[in-house]
């Protein structure tokens, strides 16, 4: 392990992040038709062992400001530090000690893994990568993250095609572990599995996280999951962060009126039959044009013309410590 | 799409520059020159003679520098003189042109008439006993070499049976278009043949494809019946992949028309192209190169035009 | 087969009946039943719910009633009846008039489940110009109004773009629009929702039962997801490895789940108050058809299985209430 920074930093610090990509296919003659603010402007913290989760819609930045943070794609602006260390601006031979220390996990167990390796070999890759152990070490690690796994040492020799879902999630996290990162970003890692594979894989995920100290950026769009999951909730809108509680203060009292209708409309077991009621209106907005102002304005059922006017920062809101919300009206009672 | 063609012929303007250049370095670089030919043509030639002409024809300057008189040349309406034939090069050019594309445009319709319907009855049945006789057909039509094939048509059909003519374009004398037409008779036969499989493997595939795609169980969900399903919903799109072929391999085609021309002594530019490389025929092999570039050109900007007009996802900017 | 046990309910009121419906995959290692023995009702202006994992059964079943189910598989056994026909009997020509008339599907994926190189407005007229004969401008008119019913804002604009120009949730409304444009009598939806994000779920599963309401259309509703079945469903069956395991009313099968798997989804379920600890699991895997384990499917992963489970597969029998289940176990 590196030496740790002075002890009050949190593990990962992003400030101000903004990730935009060019619209359109590019080419020699295709004209510029703008750009697509993916990521606009985002901020939090993450410290040692924590869950935070990035919840959101489609086309809210989520998977794109993982990937950020997970040094795939190289910010437009803003900041990331990762144990007291800024990795942005570093070039690929310094960022290498920190690329060891994040790690992925990616929703989909089928295309992620390399399909022409055998599994032992997909999980001592990253080993290999970052120079780490002699072949015989690396053996052995490889059987002891199995075992952690939850994967037999017969299984090191067969193929990616020849597991279901949710065991191919688990390889994944075995090569996700093997260099003993702090922080693992986790991509919507149950979403492709089935319900009763899902609450296996979140059960390792949160023995691994007891057992190693790990943080998790966990990205999801199941309100569910989140609730149980993590500790605390970021909630993404077109690529800025809305509202950002403990899990528990985010559910028990949201400020935001669109994480409001994101519970609401999280079907529930148990609620009875449906009832038309208060649903959102509307569609998500594409990134390539976000509407001025406050960018939920035209599906919020609380606008007013300061709404379509600026956009609200995220400052404290619902009383608790480290609630935040970026809503103009986040202090009324919720209608 | 009038901003996409502009910048499509723009662009085709480019290759044509850039091939251009590259045919005359390549022709540039072959072993021997007209004069050698003159030489070995005239034995009493001395080498000064030699050497003049190579001044007078410019042949002893560098290679850009030659390419740049040509092109200024070119540019100007004067594409040279094609000393095998004695002729202004357009003007041997023309109606050899003109002969090719009747003989690919003829093969071409042949070709999808047949290859098209043969292989959308093969993807309807996939390993039925109709989708094997097809396939057989069609890798045979791929497989015979066109030379082996267009030969054999002449021994059948010209010399045993003495039904058509063996080569050449009409009967001496002339007896019009049915006469014209018998002499074309051979040659269509022997490119369609060697075409047509293509059309029906690849018409097959995108068809199987097509087929395979959610939107035809929902066709099939409303009701829709075999016809319908096939016509009206997946014959369009099984189109897009095959159009893309056929344009690329219309380069193909116009090659496969060399041989053919030259079993048939068929004067097109197959023919053309071959006797004045042969013959160190510069100015004619650079045109004639060049028009055969054009033509692919524009068969894949007709490509991308179908293209658009079949697949409404496409937005020419 | 088991003989069909629903004999005993009042067959007046639905309006399909499925029993014994099997359907054979051929496969490299042999056939094996996708669906193996379902058995259920529709009835009019209600919603059956079917719900299961992957590889139970649950598509093909739905896809076996419009005899849609893709080669290389085939439906071997059972029947449907629905308006005084067996529906696997008929001729293909006869079942053509059946399929968007008075069956229609609203498929999952609305990106690819629409042809792109055709207008939504001319796709949604299709099925009006198949059954009804309607002219061209007539059937057109029509998909414009069914557009504006489905709440697709400028209908008569929008009739004229194609799929890729639209949302995914304007697409799966549009879908909805096609399915209904002949008033049919039944509606099957495959995972309708699943695709889209979770506000316009919630829009797609109100407008689905707003046009339950208004045209009294029986909805068999499949989903992988039980919340969402829950909330839609009137009647809930759960299949697992091509079997109904179990079939109640949903509030009932929801509060009290008889058969072990149905608890197993239920309790492995993140909900609110079970608190961040270790999640109720069900171990091991879905299984794969071809390599079933004896007697009961679920007998390899229950808690409660012993020899008797492992020796014969239980038959799906009556409980009180209404409900069925398929298993010795099963908590009175």
């Amino acid at each position: 392990m590196t030496a740790g920074p002075a002890p009050e930093a949190p593990l990962l610090e992003v400030r101000g992040l903004v990730k935009h990509f060019p619209a359109g296919g590019g080419g020699l003659f295709a004209a510029d038709t703008g750009t697509v603010r993916a990521v606009d402007g985002v901020s939090f913290r993450l410290g040692r062992g924590e869950t935070l989760a990035l919840v959101g819609e489609s086309g809210c930045g989520k998977t794109t400001l993982a990937r950020t943070v997970a040094l795939l794609y190289a910010p437009t602006a803003g900041s990331v530090r990762f144990q007291g260390r800024e990795l942005t601006g570093l070039g690929r031979r310094d960022l290498k000690p920190a690329r060891r220390r994040i790690q992925m996990i990616f929703q989909d167990p089928y295309s992620s893994l390399n399909p022409r390796l055998p599994v032992g070999a997909i999980i001592a890759e990253p080993l290999v990568i970052h120079g780490l152990g002699g072949r015989a070490e690396r053996r052995d690690r490889v059987a002891t993250l199995a075992r952690q796994v939850g994967l037999g040492a017969a299984d090191m020799d067969r193929y990616p095609h020849q597991f279901s879902g949710g065991q191919r999630q688990r390889i994944a996290i075995a090569r996700a572990l093997a260099v003993e990162p702090s922080l693992v970003i986790a991509d919507e890692p149950v979403s492709a599995l089935d319900v009763s594979i899902q609450s296996q894989v979140l059960n390792l995920m949160r023995d691994l996280q007891a057992a190693h100290g790990l943080a998790y950026l966990f990205i999801s769009h199941d309100l569910a999951v989140v609730r149980h999951f993590a500790d605390r909730v970021a909630v993404m809108y077109l690529g800025r962060i809305v509202e950002e509680a403990p899990a528990d203060a985010l559910f028990a009292n949201p400020r935001h009126p669109y994480t409001r209708a994101l519970i609401a409309a999280q079907p529930v077991v148990g609620r009875g039959k449906r009832r038309p009621g208060d649903v959102l209106r509307g569609d998500i907005p594409s990134p390539l044009r976000p509407p001025p102002g406050c960018a939920f304005h035209p599906r919020c059922p609380l606008a007013q013309d300061i709404c379509r006017q600026s956009a609200p920062a995220l400052e404290a809101a619902g009383g608790e410590a480290g609630h935040r919300a970026a809503c103009h009206f986040k202090d009324e009672a919720a209608p | 799409m009038t901003r996409f063609l502009a910048t499509r012929v723009a662009q085709s303007v480019i290759v044509l520059a850039l091939m251009s250049f590259a045919i005359y370095a390549l022709i540039g670089l072959m072993p021997g020159d007209p004069i050698d030919l003159m030489i070995s043509a005239d034995p009493k030639m001395t080498p000064e003679d030699a050497a003049r002409l190579r001044e007078l024809y410019g042949v002893d300057k560098p290679v850009v520098e030659r390419y740049a008189n040509w092109l200024m040349a070119a540019l100007g309406g004067d594409l040279g003189y094609s000393r095998l034939y004695a002729a202004p090069v357009l003007d041997v050019l023309l109606p050899a042109l003109g002969n090719t594309l009747i003989l690919l445009g003829l093969t071409l319709v042949l070709s999808l008439a047949i290859g098209l319907p043969a292989g959308v009855v093969a993807a309807l049945r996939p390993y039925s006993r109709t989708d094997y006789a097809i396939n057989l057909f069609a890798f045979a039509g791929i497989s015979v070499p066109a030379f082996w094939l267009g030969l054999l048509l002449i021994i059948v059909f010209a010399v045993i049976l003495g039904v058509l003519p063996a080569g050449g374009t009409e009967t001496v004398g002339g007896a019009g278009f049915w006469d014209q037409a018998k002499y074309l008779v051979l040659p269509v036969a022997n490119l369609t043949l060697a075409s047509v499989g293509g059309h029906t493997r690849y018409m097959r595939a995108a068809m199987m494809e097509t087929l395979r795609q959610d939107y035809i169980r929902t066709a099939r969900a409303k009701g829709a019946g075999r016809a319908r399903v096939v016509l009206g919903h997946a014959l369009r799109n099984a189109m897009i992949p095959v159009v893309t072929i056929i344009a690329l391999q219309f380069g193909y085609l116009f090659s496969g028309a060399l041989i053919t021309e030259t079993i048939f002594a068929y004067p097109g530019m197959g023919k053309l192209i071959f006797d004045s490389i042969m013959g160190n025929d510069f100015n004619l092999a650079l045109v004639a190169l060049l028009f055969a570039t054009l033509v692919t050109l524009i068969g894949n900007l007709l490509a991308d035009v179908t293209y658009a007009w079949l697949d409404p996802r496409i937005t020419y900017r | 087969m088991e003989p069909a046990p629903e004999s005993r309910e009042a067959p007046s009121d639905a309006i399909l009946e499925v029993r014994g419906l099997e359907v054979t995959f051929a496969t490299d290692r042999g056939a094996v039943k996708a669906a193996d023995g379902v058995s259920f009702d529709l009835k009019p202006g209600l919603t059956l719910g079917l719900v299961g994992e992957s590889g139970c059964g649950k598509t093909v079943t739905a896809l076996a009633l419009l005899r849609l189910v893709p080669p290389p598989g085939r439906i071997t056994g059972g029947r449907v009846l629905f308006g005084g026909d067996d529906l696997l009997a008929l001729s293909e020509r006869a079942m053509e008039d059946i399929r968007g008339k008075r069956i229609s599907m609203v498929f999952q994926e609305p990106t690819t489940a629409f042809n792109p190189v055709l207008t939504i407005g001319d796709q949604i007229a299709e099925a009006l110009v198949i059954h009804d004969g309607a002219g061209r401008a007539e059937a057109h008119a029509a998909a414009v109004g069914m557009l504006e019913k489905v709440g697709i804002p400028d209908p008569a604009e929008r009739a004229g773009t194609y799929p890729h120009q639209m949302s995914g949730g304007m697409r799966q409304r549009a879908m909805i629009a096609m399915a209904l444009i002949c008033r049919p009598d039944i509606l099957i939806a495959d995972e309708p929702t699943t695709a889209l994000d979770v506000t316009i779920q919630a829009q797609i599963l109100d407008l689905m039962g707003e046009m339950q309401r208004e045209f009294g259309v029986a909805i068999l509703f499949i989903s992988h997801d039980l919340a969402v079945i829950s909330e839609m469903a009137d009647e809930v069956m759960v299949m697992y490895a091509g079997r109904v395991v179990e079939r109640a009313p949903a509030d009932a099968l929801l509060a009290h789940p008889l058969h072990p798997y149905t608890q197993g989804l239920i309790e492995t379920l993140p909900r609110h108050g079970v608190g961040r600890g270790r999640l109720p699991a069900i171990p091991g895997t879905v299984p794969d058809l071809g390599a079933l384990p004896d007697g009961c499917r679920f007998s390899d992963r229950c808690p409660l299985a012993d020899d008797g489970c492992r020796a014969a597969e239980p038959p799906l029998t009556q409980a009180p209430g209404g409900r069925w289940v398929a298993c010795y176990k099963a908590a009175p």
